[in-house]
Formats: C-alpha cells, sequence, structure tokens
C-alpha cells in the first residue's frame, strides 16, 4: 500500500514538472497581453489591404471609458493575416479576433467586389459567423476616427443597433454568413448597412457636468452587392421597402401624407413577417407583408377624442405607402439586375434547375412581381 | 448509493450501453462531418445522413442482438476464429482512431485556444485517453452516465436560448443534381460511420435492473438518429450554400443563441460539451485497440500488460499525428483515402459475422443442452420406474405372504 501511495505521489510530482516545463514552452500571451479586435475595416489600397482594427487594451484596467482604453492601428498588406501579423509586431501583443463585434468595408472594397477577406475570415473561424458587416462610403478607416457617445466605442455603438431586437424600419442585419449565403446563392445578391457619421451630432454630460461633443453614427441606406461588385445604394425609402421584406422590422414609424384637407398622420410599427411564394401558372412572384401597427404620436396628440382609432382607410393607406415602397425597391434594384428579394432562390426551390431554363438569365424582367400587405391594428 | 456507480464487475448495464451509443455515435457526426458533406452533397446532406443513419441503425440491431447474448470475447468462439475477428476490429479501430483525434486536436487549437500548438494539446489530451480507455469499459460507461446530463444541459440551453433564422427552404430542391452527389458523400466519408462495431467486445450485464432496461439502447438509437438528422437539417437551414465553410459545426450554431449576444461569440457550455463527448469516443475507440490487441496476443493478459500495449499505441498515435498527419487537411485526406474500403469492409462485416456465429454457437449450445435436459429427462423416468416396479414388489417378501 505505501508503495502505491509513494508511487502515485511521484506521478503526481512528475505530471506538475510536466505541466510547468510544457506551460514554459508555450508562447502564451496573457489577457493584458492580448490585443482584443472590436471592429475590423478592410480598405483596398492598390493592391494591398489596407486593415484598420480597434483594439480593447484591458492594460488600463479599471476606467470605465472605453473611448480611453482603445486604440487604433492600420496596417496593410497582400493579405488580412500579414495585415495582423504586422500588427503584431507592431504592437508587441497577440492581436485576438474571436470578440470581433463588427466589420466594416470600405467603399473600394464593395466596389471592386473583392470578398477574398471575409471568405478567410469565416473559413478560418477567425471571426464569428454572426458578426455583422456593414459599409460606407469612403474609407472604412474614416469611421473608426468618429467620437462615438461616452461609455462605448465605434464598433459596439455600431453593433449595439444591429444586435438589438428592436429593428427599425430601413435597418437590416447582415452577418458574414448571411453575407457569403446570399452572394453565393443563386439571386447573387447581398445587401449591407451603410454607416454615416454626422459630426458633431450630440453632445453629453460627463460625470464632472462637462458638456462633451460626440458624433452621431447612423444607419441609413442600403448597399446592395453584386458578385462582381456594389451595384447600386438604395434611398431611405427603398431601404424601408426592402428592410420590410427581408427584417422583421418592429419599431419605427409611418408618415402618412394625405390630399385635400385630411390631415397626415402617423402609425407606429409593432411588427411585421414577411413570406414569399411563387405561382408557376401565372409567373408571379408574391411578397405578403403583415404589419402590425398602432396610433403614431400625430394622432395622440391632435385628436382629442379617444373613439378616433386608426380607420380602415388609414389602413389602406399605410399598406399602399409599404406597397409602394416595396415596389420601388424592386423596380430600382430590377434596372441593375440586382435581385434583393432573392427571387432566383424561391424559383430554384420550387423549380430546380429549369427555372433558367423558363425564364433566363434576365428572370427579373420575365417574371410578374407582386406585393399584398396586410395592415393590422394592435 | 446506485448499484450501477460501481458497475458489476467487468460488465456494463443495457442503460450505460444505451448512453455510450449515443455519444459515440453523436460526436463525431456533428463537428467536421457537415462541412465535409455539404461539400460532397451540399443540401442533400441531410438526405445522406438518413440514408447513413438506417444502415448505422441496422448495423445497431445486429450489435445488440450479438451482445445481449454474449460479448464476442465470451461466446466461446474458435481461438482462431476470434482472433480473426478481433484483427478486424483492431484494424479499424486503430485507423479511426488516428483519423478522428485531428478534429479534436482541430478543435481544442482552434475553438478553445487561438491557434493552440497540436504537440502540447497532444502531451496534454492522450495521457487522458490513455488512462480512461485503461481502466477500461467500466469507467467509461461510469464516465458517459455523468457527462451525459452535461450534454442534455448545453443542448437544451442551446434551442431555449437559440436566436436564429432556421430556413428550411434552404434543404430544397431535393435531388437537383441527381442521386451522384449522394453517392459521392457516402463512399468518401464511411469512417465517419460503423460507430457501433467495437460494441462486439463489451459485456452486458446479464440481470437487468428495471423492466425497462432492456428497451433503453433500442431508444437511445432512435433519439440518435433523429439527433443526428436534425443537427443536419438545422445545419442547413441555417447557414444553406455556405455550409461548407463551415467548420467545427456544432460550436458555431452554439453561438446562436442570445447568451452568447450578451457574453461574446463564446458558447461554453457547447464547446466543453463535444470535448467531453470527443474524450469518451477516443478513449472506447483505445479500449478497442488494447483490448484486441491483448486478445490476439494472449487468452488472458494482465492489467499490467494492457498498460504496456496502451502506452505503445498511445506512443505510436502520437507519433503518427506529430509527424505524418499534422493538420486537419491531411487527416481528411487519410480518411478519404483508399484505407477507407478496408475500414468500411472490416466494420461492416464484423457485425454481420458476429452475429451469424453467435447465433449458430447458441443454436448448438441450446441443442446441446435440451439433449442433455432430454438425456436427464429419460433416466429419471427410467428410475421412477425402476422405483415404481420396486415399490409394487413386496418388502421383505410381503406379497408372498398375503398370497398365502
Amino acid at each position: 500500500m505505501k508503495k502505491i501511495i509513494k508511487n502515485k505521489w511521484i506521478l503526481f510530482v512528475i505530471l506538475i514538472v510536466a505541466f510547468v516545463v510544457l506551460d514554459l514552452q508555450v508562447k502564451n500571451a496573457p489577457l493584458a497581453n492580448r490585443g482584443i479586435v472590436l471592429g475590423i475595416g478592410v480598405d483596398r489600397d492598390g493592391r494591398e489591404y489596407s486593415v484598420t482594427a480597434e483594439f480593447l487594451s484591458p492594460s488600463n484596467g479599471g476606467v470605465q471609458n472605453y473611448q480611453k482604453n482603445t486604440m487604433l492601428l492600420t496596417e496593410k498588406g497582400k493579405t488580412l493575416d500579414e495585415a495582423f501579423e504586422k500588427m503584431n509586431k507592431t504592437l508587441g501583443i497577440r492581436v485576438s479576433l474571436k470578440h470581433t463585434v463588427l466589420i466594416v468595408l470600405g467603399e473600394n472594397i464593395m466596389k471592386e467586389g473583392d470578398y477574398a477577406p471575409l471568405i478567410n475570415l469565416l473559413e478560418g473561424n477567425s471571426v464569428f459567423d454572426d458578426t455583422p458587416i456593414v459599409g460606407v462610403r469612403g474609407k472604412a478607416q474614416e469611421i473608426f476616427n468618429a467620437k462615438p457617445p461616452m461609455y462605448t466605442t465605434v464598433s459596439y455603438r455600431i453593433s449595439e443597433t444591429l444586435r438589438s431586437p428592436d429593428i427599425e424600419a430601413g435597418v437590416i442585419i447582415t452577418n458574414v454568413k448571411d453575407f457569403f449565403r446570399m452572394i453565393t446563392c443563386e439571386c447573387e445578391t447581398a445587401c449591407i448597412p451603410l454607416v454615416d457619421v454626422i459630426e458633431g451630432g450630440a453632445s453629453e454630460t460627463d460625470n464632472d457636468g462637462n458638456k462633451v461633443e460626440t458624433d452621431s453614427i447612423e444607419l441609413g441606406e442600403i448597399a446592395v452587392l453584386k458578385r462582381s461588385g456594389l451595384k447600386l445604394v438604395l434611398n431611405n425609402g427603398e431601404s424601408d421597402g426592402l428592410s420590410y421584406v427581408i427584417s422583421n422590422v418592429n419599431e419605427g414609424n409611418i408618415f402618412i401624407e394625405r390630399d385635400g384637407d385630411r390631415p397626415p398622420f402617423d402609425v407606429i410599427i409593432v411588427d411585421t413577417v414577411s413570406s414569399k411564394k411563387f405561382d408557376k401558372k401565372t409567373k408571379t412572384y408574391t411578397v405578403d407583408v403583415k404589419m402590425w401597427v398602432r396610433e403614431g404620436n400625430s394622432m395622440e396628440t391632435d385628436i382629442t377624442d379617444s373613439s378616433v382609432k386608426i380607420t380602415e382607410s388609414m389602413k389602406k393607406a399605410v399598406g399602399e405607402t409599404v406597397a409602394k415602397e416595396i415596389m420601388q425597391c424592386f423596380e430600382t434594384c430590377k434596372a441593375k439586375q440586382a435581385d434583393v428579394f432573392d427571387i432566383a432562390g424561391v424559383l430554384y426551390k420550387s423549380m430546380g434547375k429549369k427555372y433558367k431554363d423558363t425564364f433566363g438569365d434576365n428572370y427579373l424582367e420575365n417574371i410578374n412581381f407582386n406585393v399584398s400587405v396586410k395592415i393590422i391594428v394592435k | 448509493m446506485d448499484k450501477s456507480l460501481f458497475t458489476i464487475g467487468k460488465s456494463i448495464y443495457k442503460r450505460q450501453l444505451a448512453v455510450i451509443l449515443f455519444i459515440i455515435s453523436l460526436s463525431y457526426k456533428i463537428v467536421m462531418l457537415p462541412k465535409y458533406m455539404s461539400i460532397a452533397a451540399s443540401r442533400d446532406s441531410a438526405l445522406v445522413m438518413v440514408v447513413m443513419m438506417a444502415i448505422e441503425t441496422v448495423m445497431f440491431v445486429l450489435v445488440y442482438a450479438t451482445i445481449t447474448r454474449s460479448s464476442i470475447l465470451d461466446a466461446g468462439f474458435n481461438k482462431w476464429f476470434l482472433k480473426a475477428m478481433l484483427a478486424l476490429l483492431l484494424f479499424s479501430s486503430s485507423i479511426k482512431l488516428v483519423a478522428l483525434l485531428p478534429e479534436t486536436l482541430d478543435y481544442i487549437s482552434s475553438i478553445l485556444f487561438e491557434e493552440g500548438k497540436w504537440f502540447f494539446i497532444i502531451v496534454s489530451l492522450l495521457p487522458v485517453i490513455g488512462y480512461i480507455a485503461y481502466k477500461g469499459m467500466n469507467t467509461i460507461a461510469r464516465l458517459s452516465e455523468i457527462i451525459i446530463w452535461f450534454v442534455i444541459l448545453a443542448i437544451a440551453f442551446t434551442v431555449l436560448f437559440m436566436k436564429v433564422n432556421l430556413d428550411f427552404a434552404n434543404l430544397f430542391p431535393i435531388l437537383d443534381d441527381g442521386v451522384e452527389p449522394l453517392g459521392n458523400a457516402i463512399d468518401k466519408h464511411f469512417l465517419w460511420f460503423g460507430d457501433f462495431t467495437p460494441l462486439l467486445i463489451v459485456r452486458l450485464a446479464k440481470e437487468d435492473k428495471t423492466r425497462f432496461e432492456r428497451a433503453y439502447p433500442p431508444l437511445s438509437m432512435i433519439l440518435v438518429d433523429f439527433a443526428v438528422i436534425g443537427f443536419f437539417v438545422a445545419f442547413i437551414a441555417i447557414y444553406g450554400n455556405v455550409a461548407s465553410y463551415i467548420d467545427h459545426a456544432f460550436s458555431n450554431i452554439g453561438v446562436y443563441n442570445k447568451i452568447s449576444d450578451m457574453l461574446g461569440g463564446v458558447d461554453f457550455p457547447i464547446i466543453i460539451v463535444w470535448l467531453m463527448m470527443s474524450i469518451i469516443k477516443l478513449s472506447f475507440l483505445l479500449y478497442t485497440v488494447t483490448e484486441c490487441t491483448a486478445g490476439i496476443i494472449k487468452e488472458k493478459m494482465s492489467d499490467k500488460g494492457k498498460l504496456i500495449i496502451v502506452t505503445a499505441a498511445l506512443v505510436i498515435v502520437s507519433l503518427i499525428l506529430i509527424f505524418a498527419i499534422d493538420n486537419i487537411d491531411t487527416s481528411y485526406e487519410f480518411a478519404t483515402s483508399d484505407i477507407r474500403y478496408f475500414v468500411m469492409a472490416s466494420e461492416y462485416l464484423t457485425p454481420l459475422i458476429a452475429f451469424i456465429a453467435t447465433a449458430v454457437k447458441f443454436k448448438k449450445r441450446k441443442e446441446k443442452v435440451s439433449d442433455n435436459s432430454d438425456r436427464k429427462n429419460e433416466i429419471a423416468v427410467r428410475q421412477n420406474f425402476e422405483i415404481a416396479e420396486v415399490l409394487k414388489e413386496p418388502a421383505f417378501g410381503g406379497k408372498n405372504e398375503e398370497n398365502n
């Protein structure tokens, strides 16, 4: 028995020594020596990629002001990996991408349709495939120079909006996985939100009572990309139309201007559900949108009579506006051969490859596009 | 305390078998295989899994029917016949061990650590697997019973808090490219199937703890069929045409939940649970390698002998993984090389041969037993008759006295 106990202790000591020795052999990077990347901006600069990373550095520790704890670094490389390797050397710390919450594509990357860096990120498991992607007019690098609201960073600010369960009209959420799913599917079209920075667009008061000017970061238009690159940018109305179909919009208002003496009114969107179907006989592709709404602020303030609610004619007007915006979006995209509603996907799923023989490459011209909107008052 | 905590001797309960078969069948079908299947069969990969799981179910029926009679080790087969079967099992299990281990190493090195070095993972992981395999089937069974609760909790947790759009339309159109991709997918990935063959060496407890004990393994088989096919359906519904880009499917799907949204993109319950399942599966394969080697060398191998076999196997596997199959791509090339046909032949034929051989053996044994009992009956009847005859005769010549 003593012998066994003795042997066990010897084994235990050997294991401890072995693990300590092995640990010394591994190039471990403690948390303080890791550059935790929150956001990645990718631009094209000649033949190279210009990669900007927003780092969260825990080395300052304890301060609740993220702005002081973040830093920006831009490096160039023929691949993303090369650029990140350069960052490792420049900073002397290890770049860690697993906590990336945002990927920003610069305008030139979008125009050229150069998605190789994104494929690298997806295939290499460097970032998680639910990381949102946004685009920007100009350089992606510039977006990270914006002054975000206090106690947050540019990447967090944008990703919070995109990850929020409340989706406003005109906002779509595209993550790495969805981007590739759409760009490689039959429709070959992916949409990403564009980010705008309005300098000095907001101000806040810090703990000491000082007024701090910050920039307003907004998601407005939507960029439509094909495999060959950026095709068009949807305006606000068209973006709204697209969001009603591909996002479950549950926030935002719809303003209705009416003819004659009838005052304008607005409704608040509570929820939206959409479905798509294709009728082979009539060659009609139908988008069904069900939208739940309630009285908007203008109705509550302007109408004193509480019995006045959303009337049938108001519902009809809202439905027509929604249908018009969806139709507008379709027509604009059709002109550029961009299939934002994944019509090809629906045709393929119902007819298989035969759909190409029936409708040809110009299928958007050869089908009837129909929108049906049902407004329900909640 | 529950008696099953300690199991009984070298045998395991049917309830434990149910848990083991669930773990060993599920573990390596939900990590890299979804990606490989998607490359080969695209959206029809779920259909491939339906076909393969049907074959797996048939194999399970054969294996279960065999081991409920007896483990092949105790069936009383001819010595050389048994050794031949053990050699087949040894071959397939060794190849699978070498081909599947890199998946775990890659999983740890890319999901659990960032760019973790394989060498250090091998050094820390393989002794654990070796120790469990050396301790034997009871330890594997008991460990499985413990971790199954974590598996259930992690899966329930993921499903409950799931936040993802499942687009089942991604599964259509079915067989748009014909059946050829299906055939290719099945042909290339045999190594990820045939998980139940090594169970032939498992000794099942003769007595059942409850009335339902016998039903647990078949129920578990049905459950694993649904789990695997359901997982593939969900995988295609989530990823669609990008499924072929997605490594480590199980951990990637786990990211799509509300908790990950708050804590960041790492779903530790899923990561840890899969690691536990993979350790059980690898330990079981190594246990099979050890038992089969021991059985081929000597009829009854001492514990010391088995320790030497485990150690030697670990050293060989480590050297292969360090010098030959040192990344996941090489491991895939190895697993899909022509060697898969030999593995397939041994994995699919062994249960059939074992089933027939055990059935024949037990039929003969039954006949022998009934022959013996007939003979005994005859003897008993004859003895009774003789006794009766004796009883008819007057004791101490009483009859004669009466007559007189």
